[in-house]
């Protein structure tokens, strides 16, 4: 392989990908990049082997080839690289890397052994426009488990019914869903796909983009500008969302929702630090207003804020964490939190905005 | 005049456990000693050849047996020791079946040679294979001698089922030293033919005969142990946390001189030691209970080596009490020994196997410093002490490189120590170097830290109740039959840390609510975790020693590490808080905190 290209374009390319590189994996191979020519471009690959990930950049093709370089290194090294023209050649398993007259060689593996990132062959394709699909994914992944006990909480359910697209996450202390339409479509999907993934998509997705999703039993390409990210499904049952999600509820409550959240980011600052750090909040809710009297070995505090309140006095406590992550991906000026009760599943969701809830499990003592 | 023996009747008879009774030499050996001090002898003396199968033989000087008892005292369920099932309630012997002399009769060769003290001459009685071939008067002194020869010789089976010489003999003297232990008011011998493998001076010293049994490096840094409330009353001695071994074989358990194997008693012991040893540790010790027969039943092993307590709840909790504050109390400092020594192992065989190398093991220095505390019968006359132990071999006592051992049990003891302590400076920015001009001692700054906060944490967690994260989907829970009852046995206390079940159906449960402790990941994990640690533990483990696991983790990350430079100011206010700890001693997870080099050390190391 031998290339000419801009240092600029070479670090959009291992930026792209790197967060596919496996970061534990004790195969060596896994913790490297893919670089492999096509016409006039470089495509650079890089999998866990649940995530790949995949871009091209343009560059001057003078020998087709490929080769596969410690990803770290090779990210380092381009990171420092001079802002010039750039050779890469590949002679056996060396790679130079030519800038003015110096030169820097890596040691790659052998191509050969890189773990095929296969493609999908479906011409089936669902078209969503960026913008849209973003938003959902910052207010869905929220409340995507991190401990993998149970799979299928790590992941966002996605789920297209014609017109309507359906993101939904738990981790059962929690569940976040959100909703919107692509008009015109007619395709369905239902599937898992990991947090990881949508990380990675909500990360490289530009507003601009369109993005095509086509899938087939147990996998999903997802390709816009010039990316393309394959992931694996999770495998399960995704439980009957909309079941538990209760209809009626005897409180509603209409909060200014940048008013509530620092007000529970300070009340949060003593329970955080106290020493069994449980990060609880309660709030004691009556005469149109929400009042937090906390205190810890740290210290106390008590704060009230004016609230419309409809429907009974309730008092209820939750994981501090958990409204804060609601109330931060919340954008509308006030936020209307519903609740049936001390112990029963609490909603909040943006004021006038039926598309996004969020749904949180209150705590017991 | 003796006791007569009789047949049990019938009734008497199937009450007692059945069983395997001789299952290999060591059985013979366990039975034929404890007929021995049941005959109140102070005296006995043990043979072996090879494994034991060739030839077993106890003398003792005990009360004997009547001649006209020596046929009978051969039968199956002849016995002196009980006439009806009830007597066990008030049984004060070792034996109560009637079964030993049968069982082993029937298996070998024996012969028994005995004299009461009112007779003249000695009968003899010899039996083959449970067939009597011979009864003669012999002369011999007062007391029995009992001899068993070419054990298993008619039942082949057995003999190949038995291990190795060295294993079996292994498991003799061990046995032997069990034994020695739970009755150092008699002495024991141990031999094989030409050489002594131990003896005990059987002056009623206890530490006396951990010195023989177990080492004098064993004997000289164990701790005492006291306990006396009731009818319940504990003796003997521990070693301190950082003398500990791999496994639970220097731990011998006795009640009311019977030695005993307890899983309840031996984890009641190790709780005593919680977060002092790694649990992969455990220390070495003699305890004696004494207690009420009643209070307890021996017909449940049908080799008498298990016994079940009515309340064995109550009993472990004391034990694991009166051990944790034994320790804390002791200021079990780890010392840094300059000079090596070198942990002895269990049983001990060693130079005085040699032909002709007799030694005694009594240690004047350590006997002085515990006396008043140890005599296991305080009518015991020191000054009496003759006979084998003038043949003291000074050279097998090693050297000691300190000068005392640690005094324990001194009340503020702890906290005058740490008053004392100042700090001198930091050493690889790790260890804090203190001193109270009378040692050095070696601080390992985050394990003391360590220590702080988990006490800390413990007790806000003791004044907090726990709040419990409801769950949206439920998680489905289903256990085995015991599995469920113990669950259902420890409900509130699941409840109380925060774990919210609900019946479901057969043996099936929601798990509707996890405690909220936020550096866990998976509350749910813990909830398993908890019914595996009921399971696998005699004694259940409490709510707290099931969150600990989550404190320590919390404790561990909030404490200053090795490489955090610290002022002299940090450093006194480490010690300070150190100082106020429960246990100032070792980390949570039971290493050790602090390490004293004594200035008697370093004297000795500069030859001063
Ligand atoms: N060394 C001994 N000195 C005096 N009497 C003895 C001795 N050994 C046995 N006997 C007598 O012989 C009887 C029978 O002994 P044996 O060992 O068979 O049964 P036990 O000791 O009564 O009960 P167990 O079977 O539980 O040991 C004893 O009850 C005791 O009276």
């Amino acid at each position: 392989m031998k290339i000419i290209c801009k240092k600029e374009d070479l670090l959009l390319g291992v930026n792209t990908v790197q967060r596919a590189v496996s970061s534990k994996s004790t195969l060596p191979i896994l913790q490297s990049i893919k670089m492999r020519t096509e016409n006039n471009y470089l495509w650079f690959e890089a999998t866990d082997l649940e995530i790949g990930i995949r871009c091209q950049i343009p560059v001057n093709v003078m020998e087709e080839g490929q080769v596969v370089i410690p990803a770290k290194l090779f990210s380092e090294i381009v990171r420092k690289l001079p802002d010039t023209e750039i050779k890469i050649e590949s002679q056996d398993s060396n790679i130079n890397i030519y800038y003015y007259s110096s030169d820097f060689v890596i040691n790659g593996y052998d191509p050969e052994e890189y773990p095929e990132i296969s493609d999908i062959s479906s011409s089936e394709n669902i078209e969503i426009p960026a913008t849209i699909f973003k938003s959902m994914i910052k207010q869905t992944i929220i409340a995507c488990a991190v401990e993998e006990t149970r799979p299928v909480f790590t992941g966002i359910l996605l789920q297209i019914e014609g017109e309507n697209i359906n993101l939904v996450s738990t981790d059962t202390h929690r569940l976040a869903h959100s909703q919107s339409v692509i008009p015109g479509n007619q395709k369905e999907f239902k599937g898992i796909i990991p947090s990881k993934t949508m990380q990675e998509i909500y990360r490289l997705l530009q507003d601009d983009d369109i993005l095509y999703i086509s899938y087939n039993n147990n996998r999903v390409i997802l390709k816009f500008g010039s990316v393309q990210i394959i992931t694996r499904l999770i495998e399960g049952q995704f439980p009957n969302y909309k079941q538990v999600i209760p209809q009626t509820c005897g409180t509603k409550l209409l909060i200014n929702t940048k008013k509530f959240l620092d007000t529970v980011e300070r009340a949060s600052l003593l329970s955080r630090d106290n020493y069994l750090k449980t990060n609880t909040v309660r709030f004691n809710i009556e005469n149109s207003a929400i009042n937090i009297n906390q205190f810890s070995e740290t210290g106390k505090i008590n704060e009230k804020i004016d609230i419309d309140q409809d429907g009974e006095d309730v008092t209820i406590a939750f994981n501090a964490k958990y409204i804060i992550d609601v109330l931060k991906v919340v954008e509308t000026e006030n936020i209307l939190m519903e609740s049936s009760g001390s112990f029963s599943p609490c909603i909040f969701r943006p004021e006038d905005d039926d598309n996004y809830l969020c749904l949180v499990l209150p705590l017991r003592s | 005049m003796n006791p007569k023996i009789r047949i049990l009747d019938q009734h008497c008879v199937n009450q007692i456990a059945a069983g395997e009774v001789i299952e290999r030499p060591l059985s013979v050996i366990k039975e034929l000693v404890e007929n021995s001090l049941d005959a109140l002898a102070n005296k006995v003396e043990i043979t072996v050849e090879g494994r034991g199968t060739s030839l077993i033989r106890i003398k003792d000087n005990g009360i004997g047996i009547n001649p006209e008892d020596l046929c009978l005292a051969v039968k199956p369920h002849a016995t002196s020791k009980i006439g009806k099932i009830e007597d066990l309630d008030s049984l004060n012997s070792l034996g109560f079946r009637g079964e030993a002399l049968a069982s082993i009769a029937s298996v070998s060769k024996l012969s028994i040679v005995s004299r009461t003290r009112d007779q003249i001459a000695a009968t003899e009685i010899r039996i083959e294979g449970g067939q009597v071939i011979s009864t003669s008067e012999v002369g011999s002194p007062a007391g029995t001698t009992v001899t068993v020869e070419d054990l298993f010789f008619n039942t082949p089976a057995r003999l190949k089922f038995l291990s190795s010489d060295s294993t079996e003999f292994g498991l003799i003297s061990d046995m032997v030293g069990r034994l020695a232990l739970a009755r150092p008011d008699v002495s024991f011998s141990l031999r094989r033919p030409n050489n002594l493998i131990f003896n005990t001076a059987g002056l009623g010293d206890l530490l006396d005969g951990i010195a023989s049994v177990l080492g004098n490096d064993t004997a000289r840094k164990l701790i005492p142990i006291e306990y006396n409330e009731g009818n319940l009353s504990i003796s003997g001695f521990i070693s301190p946390p950082d003398f500990s071994r791999s496994s639970r074989q220097g731990i011998t358990f006795i009640v009311n001189g019977r030695v005993i194997r307890s899983k309840l008693l031996n984890s009641a012991l190790k709780n005593g030691y919680h977060t002092l040893l790694p649990s992969n540790m455990y220390p070495t010790a003699v305890i004696n209970l004494s207690l009420p027969p009643a209070e307890y039943d021996v017909n449940v092993h049908p080799a008498k080596m298990e016994i079940k307590f009515k309340s064995e709840r109550n009993l472990s909790q004391v034990l694991t009490d009166t051990v944790r504050k034994t320790l804390l109390g002791s200021r079990p400092l780890t010392r840094l020994s300059l000079v090596s020594d070198e942990q002895k192992p269990y049983p001990q065989i060693k130079k005085s196997d040699l032909p002709g190398h007799v030694k005694s093991n009594s240690w004047e220095q350590i006997r002085m410093q515990y006396s008043s505390k140890t005599n296991y019968n305080p009518k015991i006359n020191y000054s009496s002490k003759t006979g084998i132990n003038s043949t003291i071999n000074d050279n097998l006592i090693p050297q000691q490189p300190e000068a005392n051992p640690v005094i324990p049990n001194e009340k503020d003891d702890k906290n005058s120590f740490f008053q004392d302590l100042r700090p001198i400076g930091q050493l690889f920015s790790t260890y804090i170097l203190t001193t109270d001009d009378k040692g050095l001692y070696i601080i390992d700054q985050h394990a003391a830290h360590e220590r702080i906060r988990y006490e800390n944490i413990l007790d806000v967690y003791r004044n907090t109740k726990t709040a419990s994260q409801t769950l949206l989907i439920p998680e489905i829970v289903e256990l085995t039959l015991q599995e469920e009852q113990l669950i259902l046995a420890h409900y509130e206390e699941l409840y109380n840390l925060g774990f919210i079940l609900e019946h479901f159906g057969e043996r099936t449960y929601f798990l509707r609510g996890v405690p909220i402790l936020n550096n866990l990941e998976a509350p749910q994990k813990m909830f398993k975790l908890f019914v595996d640690e009921i399971i696998n533990n005699p004694i259940p483990p409490s709510s707290e020693r099931l969150i600990e696991k989550w404190i320590f983790v919390l404790a561990c990350r909030s404490a200053i590490k090795a490489n955090d430079r610290l002022s002299l100011l940090e450093m006194e206010e480490l010690l300070m808080k150190l100082g106020k700890t429960n246990n100032p001693y070792s980390c949570p997870h039971g290493r050790p905190i602090i390490i004293e080099i004594s200035k008697k050390e370093l004297e000795n190391k500069f030859n001063r």
